[in-house]
């Protein structure tokens, strides 16, 4: 017991630093040990395959949005306006699924959306100078109002049979549907982040833009890249948490905002910029997932879900920053 | 006067940096009520002499005297109560308030029940601009006011606080040439009420019209304290060069007489004006002069960092614009900055990642980048360069200041440059690796690209340079050709700060 808790106390400390955030896996194994020992003393079951099946769904809709966050955080950025484009891909395709036959036209509409979102972020960020916290904040405002003038906050529709069928159902046995499309993206997005040259460039930018820029990178360029995969990501997940709650909800993204840049923070990522991995968010979401889920299986009050949830979050940038 | 007792004394100051010598033995001495000119060329050592009476650096070994005592200045502050106030080149004024607030910053005077007593920092104010003989709007904020304007506000800062002694660090930058008459009329009236004013200036002009006393500094040692009466200007400039060239730069090797580069009228905003010159294919061009004369401005409109007004690139015979970084390294272009630091290394990333930022598009395949090819690459560059290091996944950082710099050349050689520029090369490298970057920057060179090369240290620019263009103010002050015998230091330092010089006949401005 005590030469594990010294391990912990080390490995907590290269946090930061690494392409794999090490202390994470020991907090995770900390986690898991508390979850199994609820189980016992509590007589509540973390491991049912309900529950699991449920703590997979929701966590592959952050982790998706948190992915994407990842990204800009990783440009020096912070995107703040995940929430409000979950919502409205999710009204624009209650809105427009009519039929079965609609849902690709229209899942491209929503992602042209996200997409458009991103651009208008990072031109703000970028070509405007805006810090970050303020443009996607405001930009997220904006969102929502124009939201709700459209829907004259009662948004109508609904979702077609085929996407409800795709978001609750599960593939090769066990597999929520939902968790594969996550599992395909943190593929792809490691992959992007750490093998190719728009990653590679991306922390050069995240560490020292100067540098960046001197070397001929097109510093703008990339970083609203970074602002356009993070809000088509969002809109992706709009549309799949349409399928799955089968309603158009005018707030079903609220909370993702914060929820997806602390499960990177937690994950590794720096904010300011530099550091991050999907594998770090991917962890870290879990992590913070996970507590929450066993504070509520712990039957405590929701309140102290939001407590420790925020005492993570700040443990985890405490750590971080004293290593810097 | 001669025999008066100095006010303040510099005994045996010496102050060392790790790896560096920057002061030596410095011996100086300043009466009250004196003009004492400070000159020396960059890095001879006036500002750390300047921040040690100040109380930012502590000198190694050494005693200051004040008013016949050893003191101790721990910290600025004490300085401050002593009565030495220093004016930096920049500003340290707060734009959004106004005068008064800014000469009473921190120090307010305390009325009733402990509030700012703000009329008494006015009357306060006032009587100090009235003994300055300066008429000024109190109640404006600093972002309104001139440069001028704003420096008398540092000065009545600075006289606040019963300045006995007060240093001027290159006040004349900013100033135009009325401004800088009645910034003299305010030395001379300040110096009749027995302030000692210690005045930092490249500008020789200057000296000669307001100092009583000049002293030299070179290496970090004294070389020269006279009365201005007995100095001439080719005199001074003697004092501030007069070294050999060490022999650690290579050959200059034959660069060909094809112009590479052919820059037409360039102009920037303030900063250069009407800049013409020619690079030749295969040389090293040498840009010198005065820090703040244009030398790095005329580098980044070169590199498009700096937008051009007008002015006109023929490159290869062929019309180019470089309006972008990212065009200027297109189009064959690079350029190392003299920060390392801030503008050089990605510090938390490794040696490999570094080298291989700036031509990182030749290890793509469909966007992924090929991990063997970009290794091999890297180190093979590194290994040419003769980088130490143990292995390329070390992190930059921890890397000496010598080998990061050869990182930074390996990747800008990976570019494969046609025009490089570099800014103070080897600034905080030692010996050996200079002699190793020079190799680096002639092989270049000879493999057929030019080298346009800012330097603050004239033995570097002469001894590396093919030709040497001098700026001053914005301007070319002149061009001097090494194929027509080598350049003495006097020669550009008379050029680079105005002075008119005989030789060659150049014309300065």
């Amino acid at each position: 017991m005590n030469t594990k808790n010294t391990g912990e106390i080390s490995i907590l400390n290269r946090l930061k630093r690494g392409p794999v955030p090490m202390g994470l896996y020991g907090a995770l194994g900390i986690i898991i040990l508390i979850a199994i020992f609820i189980n016992m003393t509590l007589g509540v079951n973390f491991f049912s395959p309900g529950n699991l099946l449920n703590v997979g769904r929701n966590y592959s809709m952050v982790a998706i949005a948190a992915m994407g966050q990842t990204f800009v955080i990783i440009s020096g950025g912070l995107d703040l306006s995940v929430g409000s484009v979950i919502s409205t891909s999710n009204v624009i395709a209650a809105s427009y699924m009519t039929s079965n036959a609609l849902i690709f036209p229209v899942v491209l509409l929503c992602l042209l959306m996200g997409a458009a979102v991103g651009l208008f972020n990072g031109f703000l960020v970028t070509k405007r100078k805006v810090p970050p916290f303020i443009a996607t904040l405001g930009v997220s405002i904006i969102i929502n109002g124009l939201r709700l003038i459209w829907t004259n906050g009662m948004p109508r529709g609904s979702i077609p049979e085929n996407l409800k069928r795709f978001s609750t159902g599960s593939s090769l046995g066990i597999f929520p549907n939902l968790f594969l499309v996550f599992l395909v993206l943190a593929v792809l997005y490691s992959i992007i982040l750490g093998r190719s040259g728009y990653g590679r460039r991306l922390y050069v930018i995240g560490n020292n833009p100067r540098v960046a820029s001197l070397s001929g990178v097109k510093t703008d360029l990339e970083i609203i890249k970074a602002y356009v995969i993070c809000s088509t990501a969002a809109a992706l997940v709009g549309i799949l948490l349409g399928g799955y709650t089968g309603l158009s909800d005018n707030w079903v993204g609220s909370g993702y905002d914060l929820d997806s840049i602390a499960y990177a923070v937690l994950g590794g990522a720096a904010i300011g910029g530099g550091s991050g991995t999907i594998a770090g968010t991917v962890v870290g979401g879990f992590i913070m997932l996970m507590i929450t889920n066993l504070v509520l299986l712990a039957s405590l009050p929701l309140e102290s879900q939001l407590i420790i949830r925020g005492l993570v979050i700040i443990t985890a940038l405490y750590l971080s920053n004293r290593k810097k | 006067m001669a025999q008066q007792m100095p006010l303040l004394e510099f005994r045996k100051i010496t102050k060392t940096f790790p790896g560096v010598k920057a002061l030596s033995d410095v011996d100086m001495s300043f009466r009250k009520g004196e003009v004492h000119a400070l000159v020396g060329e960059n890095g001879a050592g006036k500002s750390t002499l300047m921040k040690i009476l100040c109380g930012v650096y502590q000198p190694t070994a050494g005693e200051v005297h004040f008013n016949g005592k050893a003191v101790g200045i721990k910290n600025p502050h004490e300085a401050q109560l002593m009565g030495i106030s220093i004016i930096f080149q920049e500003f340290s004024l707060i734009n959004h308030l106004d005068v008064v607030s800014n000469v009473f910053l921190n120090r307010e005077p305390v009325g009733f029940a402990g509030f700012k007593d703000k009329a008494l920092a006015r009357k306060k104010t006032l009587e100090i601009f009235e003994r300055m003989g300066v008429e000024m709007d109190i109640d404006r904020k600093i972002s309104e006011l001139s440069v001028v304007e704003q420096q008398l506000v540092e000065i009545a800062k600075a006289l606040s606080v019963t300045a006995q002694v007060l240093i001027m660090d290159e006040p004349s930058a900013p100033l135009t040439d009325k401004e800088l008459t009645k910034l003299f009329e305010i030395i001379r009236s300040l110096k009749e009420q027995g302030v000692t004013i210690i005045y930092i200036s490249h500008m020789l002009e200057e000296i000669f019209e307001i100092a009583d006393r000049v002293t030299v500094l070179k290496d970090g040692e004294v070389t020269h304290t006279a009365d201005v009466a007995d100095m001439t200007k080719d005199l001074l400039v003697k004092k501030m060069v007069g070294r050999d060239i060490d022999d650690i730069y290579p050959e200059p090797g034959s660069p060909s007489s094809d112009i590479l580069l052919d820059v037409q009228n360039l102009s920037s905003g303030e900063r250069i004006s009407d800049i013409s010159f020619q690079l030749r294919k295969g040389e090293v061009l040498g840009l010198a002069g005065m820090v703040g004369s244009g030398r790095s401005e005329l580098v980044k409109t070169l590199m498009g960092i700096h937008k051009k007004d007008s002015g006109s690139l023929q490159f290869d015979g062929r019309s180019i614009e470089n309006a972008s970084m990212s065009e200027a390294i297109a189009n064959g272009f690079y350029y190392i900055p003299s920060d390392r630091k801030k503008e050089g290394i990605v510090a938390p990333m490794n040696i490999r990642e570094n080298t291989t930022i700036a031509s990182l598009g030749d290890f793509l395949n469909r966007g992924l980048i090929n991990r063997k090819n970009e290794t091999v690459a890297a180190d093979a560059e590194n290994k040419k360069l003769k980088t130490k290091t143990s292995s390329l996944d070390e992190q930059i950082r921890n890397l000496s200041g010598g080998n990061q710099q050869k990182v930074l050349l390996a990747r800008a050689l990976l570019t494969k440059p046609k025009v490089f520029c570099i800014v103070e090369p080897t600034r905080g490298i030692d010996v050996g690796a200079k002699h190793e970057i020079y190799k680096i920057l002639r092989d270049l060179c000879e493999a057929g690209s030019s080298v346009i090369m800012v330097s603050s240290e004239l033995p570097e620019v002469i001894g590396m340079s093919n030709r040497i263009l001098v700026m001053n103010q914005g301007k070319t002050a002149g061009l001097v050709d090494q194929a027509e015998g080598q350049a003495t230091e006097e020669q550009i330092l008379s050029l680079a700060v105005g002075h008119e010089y005989s030789l060659h006949g150049k014309e300065t401005s």
